[in-house]
């Protein structure tokens, strides 16, 4: 077997290995992995290539239509619920902000010298700076095109792009699964990731959070794929993709540091064979001549071992053309669309946010220092509102094993078992093979299974998107929405654990013919029907999804687990504003920012004539949000109302989300209004200032 | 010797586990069934708490249960607002709700969802229980009930108290009574300043009057504001108050305000018939705070009653208190 005949078996199937084994994989319903078809090393029977040529084309196919299905499905589901969600804080400023920026936009198309001077750039581009343009951008360019045409309601067009991104986050994540752990897991992982509760509801809104755990997602897959043969063109998208990563939330800045990580664990096999190699020289002398046969495997796990292979990343074969050769394919391995990411991606970012072309450095400074010193607001955890540093390290943690479906979380720990123990085979290999081997023979003994590659790259990614919480002086405002950008790896370690069940029960139960093909459906139903309950359950109450678990939303409102955030349970009271609100009544909006109230008007869900009230007092309606600090809200329309009797409240599974106080009857005088306030995107910060101050 | 058997049992263990059809195949079936039995256990948790409708239709039978002056406490917690929709201001007011604790009431109605208790109500004794539904209705009677002979906040009122800021050496300022504007803040903001007030000189926050803060665990207390200033004491004179064997009460700036300990301690001086009976310090933190001064040696008397409040510094110094005869 000689190298230059040698397939790349690191490469994915579908491009690189023998037809047969194409097409074998092709025609199995859950299409074994790279990983799980070198730890079988099974043998592959021989079609007809006839037979070959058609499951081969199926294959090609099949996935495809898998991706768009999961993408459609996804996008379709999304749209068609968001009616029925209300509008989040957020969501509020990042409107206003997409109609400045569209104002902009319009002046760039009529008059782009006037457009591009830098007073009118600062003037449209300071709004909203702490977060990058282009999903602002999209907005309005979704906005711009579609509001009337596709959609009867400016919000859902507003909020389109973020759902075109989560969807293909969803459909990338089967994509992945798919190449590393089959189709069967590939799509378990899928459908993993889009059936978590606060996966689901993030997805739907005008926001960064689902966006940029998309961006995350792509970057990652594409860097993988600019690790594998003809790698290059991935390694220039993945570059791209890292620059909108970039311009769509801070978070993009540390995963770097996940993919350097992979790097490093990619290149471990050729430095612990280094290491060997030169303790080898030191104590004895280098034994020459290829032992080619009696290799001393016996009773090691082969399974990880290739068939044929070339040298792997950061091995040189013999001789300077083969050093060259190999550092090559080292460089094409990781650190090439590294490098482009640190070029281009900043590029991208910088080429895409008018508001850093002037001034950049300064402006740039101002952006990190604001997410780096961020604000602390208010978030409830088991019965206490945390408010400032130490935050509790359980907290991330514990909001996982609340929020995600405990079967998620199952398969993912069969995933990550999996994983472990692909792992510790290769490196048990790579640490049996002698170092006398033939190049050809030690590369080909020591190539650890692809699963070495990914698996690393997926924990990696996993444990950089929690790591911020490790730290105790990090924010937890925002509850889940700060790491689910480690939910598509989750769920890709599910679709590992899935797989390898799969075969587990094949194997045990030695099925074949309609059984075999049936098997994945039936676990596949078994593991995924509570997910997709528990996620159609939650809506419009996504922020309220709790896993039982903790005993669902009524169980986690009794352990003291925030119940919601953002105000956006506003739309599931319209049909009673509108059913009983006076004529023009004012109505005292609570955490739910004006521009949101807005555009439940805008959309025709609320009557226009409603007019959003800043204050308690005034106001003849009155909203209040429920948040354990914000309670006080609450007790000062108790006061002012002279009632402690909501006159409707909205739950969920009982669980009181939302309630409206009617004044009982309006005041002879009303104070002079005080006008919404524009405040910042995110609740206010807990400093508040005395009424007035004494005066000395 | 004992690491090279453990680890020689372990292998043993893995490697019949590997060649265990059954243990493998158990395996995929505990996973399976997991899946099964999280949809059964969502299903029970999603239809576990009471909806709205049979909050609604349980106000005849608390009705019926809860006699006039019974306090209703509803367990757990959070599901508070839907008995206050569902039974209304009248069964459960502002007072009952806002209480400064239970010791006053001589009986309650608990009313237990998901199998729920009230820590409040722990050493009550049980009277009564019955079932309706998903509900559990307890009517618990206080076995030591406080005897309020005079309750301050109740007499927030001109015929009762007169407020004034008095400083040394300069004739006190008089703290009108009347109708002002009501402001509230929103989150950061100020609690409600009611419509009925002592208004003093000084800015819209220096008044006395009856609104309602959060304590540290962000549950209402209604009180008596008394924001002291920074110039003066403020003095709450109550006339002509019945005196038992002590003068019991809590007090507390918003939690909001108070939990970021930044402010001076405020002092409360209470003075029975013009004789300090001492002062109680609430340093920032420490939340709904208890006091109690002993008037033994001055029960059965009518006599004036007096809350001096004042702090070095006065900003921010929302402080609010109840108190009341025992």
């Amino acid at each position: 077997m000689s190298e230059a005949a040698t397939p790349d078996t690191s490469a994915t199937p579908d491009e690189s290995a023998p037809s047969e084994a194409r097409a074998r994989e092709a025609s199995a319903p859950d299409a074994t992995p790279e990983g799980a078809k070198h730890a079988k090393g099974a043998e592959t029977p021989a079609l007809s290539p006839r037979s070959a040529r058609a499951a081969w084309s199926w294959a090609r196919a099949v996935d495809p239509l898998i991706f768009c299905g999961l993408f459609g499905a996804y996008l379709a589901a999304l749209v068609g619920t968001a009616h029925t969600l209300g509008y989040a804080r957020d969501e509020g400023f990042y409107f206003h902000a997409a109609g400045t920026y569209g104002r902009w936009f319009e002046q760039l198309l009529s008059n782009p010298s006037r457009a591009l001077s830098p007073n009118v750039i600062d003037r449209f581009w300071q709004e909203n700076r702490e977060h990058p343009a282009l999903m602002k951008s999209l907005f309005w360019l979704s906005q711009y095109s579609l509001d009337g045409r596709w959609f009867s309601e400016r919000g859902t067009s507003l909020r389109f792009p973020a759902m075109v991104i989560s969807s293909l986050g969803v459909a990338t994540t089967f994509a992945f699964g798919r190449r590393c752990v089959g189709r069967a897991g590939g799509i378990v992982a899928a459908l993993a990731f889009a059936l978590m509760p606060q996966v689901f509801y993030h997805s739907h809104l005008a926001c960064f959070d689902m966006p940029i755990a998309s961006f995350w997602l792509f970057v990652a897959y594409a860097y993988y794929r600019s690790t594998q043969a003809r790698g290059w063109p991935w390694a220039i998208a993945a570059a791209v993709l890292y620059g909108l990563a970039l311009e769509t939330k801070h978070n993009a800045w540390y995963l770097p540091p996940a993919l350097v990580a992979h790097l490093l664990a990619a290149g471990f096999p050729a430095f612990v064979r280094r290491l060997r190699a030169r303790r080898s020289s030191a104590t004895a002398p280098r034994t020459a001549g290829p032992p080619t046969a009696g290799l001393p495997t016996a009773g090691l796990p082969t399974a990880g071992l290739p068939t044929a292979g070339p040298p792997p990343a950061g091995l040189p074969t013999e001789g300077r053309p083969g050093l060259f050769r190999g550092f090559g394919r080292w460089l094409l391995r990781g650190p090439l669309a590294l490098a482009l990411m640190v070029s281009i991606g900043p590029l991208v970012f910088y080429a895409l946010w008018p508001w850093i072309w002037r001034d950049t450095w300064a402006r740039l400074a101002w952006y990190f220092e604001f997410h780096w010193q961020h604000v602390y607001y208010n978030m409830e955890f088991l019965g206490r509102t945390y408010f400032e540093p130490p935050f509790p390290l359980t907290y991330a943690p514990l909001m996982t094993l609340a929020t995600v479906p405990l079967i998620t979380l199952v398969l993912a720990a069969c995933g990550v078992v999996v994983a472990l123990a692909a792992m510790v085979r290769g490196v048990r290999t790579e640490s049996h093979v002698p170092l006398a081997a033939s190049p050809s023979l030690r590369a080909q003994a020591s190539l650890l299974p692809d699963s070495w590659s990914f698996g690393v790259l997926w924990a990696a990614c996993l444990v950089l998107s929690y790591s911020p919480w490790l730290l105790p002086t990090t924010p937890i405002f925002g509850g889940t929405k700060h790491w689910l950008n480690a939910y598509p790896f989750l769920a890709l370690f599910a679709g590992w654990g899935f797989a390898a069940l799969l075969r587990v029960l094949r194997d045990a139960l030695a099925l074949g013919g309609p059984l075999r093909l049936a098997a994945p459906w039936v676990l596949g139903a078994c593991t995924m029907v509570g997910p997709l309950a528990m996620t159609w359950h939650s809506h419009p109450w996504g922020l309220t999804a709790y896993t039982p678990l903790v005993g669902g939303a009524p169980g986690a409102a009794t352990l003291g687990l925030n119940r919601s955030f953002w105000g956006y349970t506003t739309g599931s009271v319209t049909g009673y504003l509108n059913d009983v609100a006076a004529r023009g009544a004012r109505v005292f909006l609570h955490d739910t920012a004006l521009d949101s109230f807005r555009m439940l008007q805008k959309d025709r869900r609320l009557r226009s004539d409603l007019k959003p009230w800043g204050a308690v007092a005034g106001s003849s309606v009155a909203l209040y949000h429920h948040e354990q600090h914000m309670s006080r809200v609450e007790h000062m329309i108790w006061v002012d109302y002279g009632t402690t009797s909501p006159s409707q409240v909205a739950t969920f599974d009982g669980v009181p989300m939302v309630w409206v106080y009617l004044r009982p009857s309006a005041p002879a005088k009303e104070p002079k209004p005080p006008p919404p306030k524009a405040t910042s995107p995110e609740p206010p910060p807990p400093e508040p200032p005395s009424p007035e101050p004494p005066s000395p | 010797m004992a690491r090279q058997a453990f680890l020689s049992s372990f292998r043993e263990f893995l490697a019949r586990a590997r060649g265990d059809r059954r243990a493998r195949l158990g395996l995929v079936g505990a996973v399976a069934l997991l899946g099964l039995l999280e949809v059964g256990f969502h299903v029970h948790f999603s239809r576990a708490a009471p909806s709205l409708d049979e909050w609604s239709s349980l106000k005849p039978l608390v009705t019926e249960l809860a006699r006039p002056g019974t306090l209703i406490v509803v367990a757990p917690e959070w599901s508070e607002p839907n008995a206050r929709f569902a039974l209304g201001s009248g069964l459960m007011p502002l007072g009952h709700v806002a209480r400064p604790d239970a010791e006053a009431f001589e009986q309650a109605l608990e009313i237990s969802i998901l199998g729920e208790g009230a820590p409040e109500l722990r050493g009550w004794n049980l009277t009564g229980e019955r079932a309706s539904g998903k509900f559990a209705l307890r009517s618990w009677a206080n076995p030591s009930p406080a005897r309020v002979g005079f309750d301050f906040l109740a007499h927030v009122l001109p015929r009762h108290l007169r407020v004034q800021l008095e400083r040394a050496g300069a004739s006190p300022e008089a703290c009108a009574y009347g109708t002002q504007k009501v402001t509230n803040g929103e989150l950061a903001g100020h609690p409600t300043f009611p419509r009925k007030r002592f208004q003093c000189p000084g800015g819209e926050w220096s008044f006395v009057g009856v609104t309602v803060i959060e304590d540290q665990n962000y549950r209402p207390r209604q009180c008596i504001w008394a924001h002291p200033s920074t110039r003066a004491t403020l003095s709450l004179h109550f006339d002509d108050v019945p005196i038992g064997s002590s003068i019991v009460g809590y007090g507390a700036l918003p939690y909001f305000f108070e939990r970021e300990w930044h402010g001076a301690p405020v002092e409360l001086e209470v003075l029975v018939g013009g004789q300090s009976m001492g002062s109680w310090t609430h340093s920032d933190g420490e939340g709904w705070k208890r006091f109690e001064f002993a008037t033994a040696a001055l029960s059965g008397q009518r006599l004036p009653v007096d809350f001096r409040v004042r702090a070095r510094a006065a900003r921010d110094r929302q402080f609010c208190f109840q108190a009341s005869v025992r």
